[in-house]
């Protein structure tokens, strides 16, 4: 039987993972990728914590049925952000993409 | 006699109240069990501060020993340096009462000091965000993973009739005493974020590239 430790490990390393990907990465759609990361690492962490201390209460799926469609709206937003400027510029380095800067 | 002069003073006090907080931190039984205890980040912060700080002192020595050569020799603040060895003990003998989470701002405030962190202000606040966040991490995080035994000893009960379970939350999903607001606000957001996103991206018009 895996403990639920090994869960919350688990999550912590997706969610470092992601958080070092938003952060380090230069490609605007790897930093998507890296904040889907970070959703799908709270997903494993609601999912277990249901599953190990109260599977009788459904509190758990639900809301990891709410994340998953705020993930879905986010890559979906993000994704026509990154197709428009792509038209727009011809890059999706994140360091090109200066306009709301000032 | 040795010469301090300047930030090598704050090193020389670095180096002392790191080996202190090193020494107290051992008293904290790391090896008392297999897995970390609570002086073990405390025990590793210490070693690293002793480390870094010889480094630095080590460096200073041999530029002050060229530039000696240079320029020649200068005045002995020899009552200065007294002083501070007796305001050095008064400090660490404090450390045991005071506990880590000051120790461990201080170090951390002359740590970035002594990188040359211009402005005394930012790297107090500096000091006191670390600790925050390694209080928060380590004693929460760690202590939640390590000694909460519950957490580590939580069975895994087997589902009974599952089935059931799945059409209970399709039903909490649409039913109004229960999940059926925050469902709602969701498709919304989704179809909101959809066409938004068939908006966003739509190849640009005629017009629009003419421009």
């Amino acid at each position: 039987m895996i403990p639920l430790s090994w869960y919350l490990i688990l999550a912590a390393a997706l969610f470092c993972v992601g958080v070092y990907g938003v952060l380090a990465r230069r490609n605007a759609i790897a930093i998507i990728m890296s904040l889907e990361l970070i959703l799908n690492a709270v997903n494993v962490n609601l999912i277990a914590f249901w599953r190990y201390l109260n599977p009788e209460w459904i509190a758990g799926q639900t809301f990891a049925i709410i994340v998953l469609a705020v993930a879905a709206s986010e890559a979906a937003v993000g994704l026509a952000l990154i197709i428009s400027i792509y038209r727009r510029r011809s890059t999706v380095a994140a360091e090109d993409i200066n306009l709301l800067k000032w | 006699m040795i010469r301090f002069l300047g930030r090598q003073w704050i090193t020389v006090l670095l180096f002392i109240c790191a080996g202190v907080y090193t020494l107290a931190a051992l008293e904290y039984g790391i090896r008392v069990k297999p897995q970390p205890q609570s002086g073990f980040v405390p025990f590793l912060l210490g070693i690293l501060i002793l480390g870094l700080t010889g480094i630095v002192l080590v460096r200073m020595s041999w530029a002050r020993e060229a530039c000696e050569k240079e320029a020649g020799g200068e005045n002995i603040p020899r009552k200065r340096f007294t002083v501070f060895l007796l305001l050095l003990l008064a400090g660490t003998a404090c450390f045991e009462y005071l506990g880590f989470c000051f120790a461990s701002m201080a170090m951390i405030f002359l740590s970035a000091y002594l990188m040359g962190l211009r402005g005394w202000w930012k790297a107090l606040l500096l000091a006191v965000l670390a600790t925050l966040v390694a209080d928060i991490l380590f004693a929460g995080l760690l202590g939640l993973l390590l000694q909460a035994p519950q957490l580590g000893r939580a069975t895994l009960q087997p589902l009974t009739n599952a089935d059931a379970q799945i059409e209970d939350l399709g039903l909490a999903l649409v039913d109004v005493d229960r999940y059926v607001l925050p469902f709602e606000v969701a498709s919304v957001l989704l179809l909101a974020a959809m066409i938004g996103a068939i908006i966003t991206a739509r190849p640009p018009s005629p017009k629009e590239v003419g421009e």
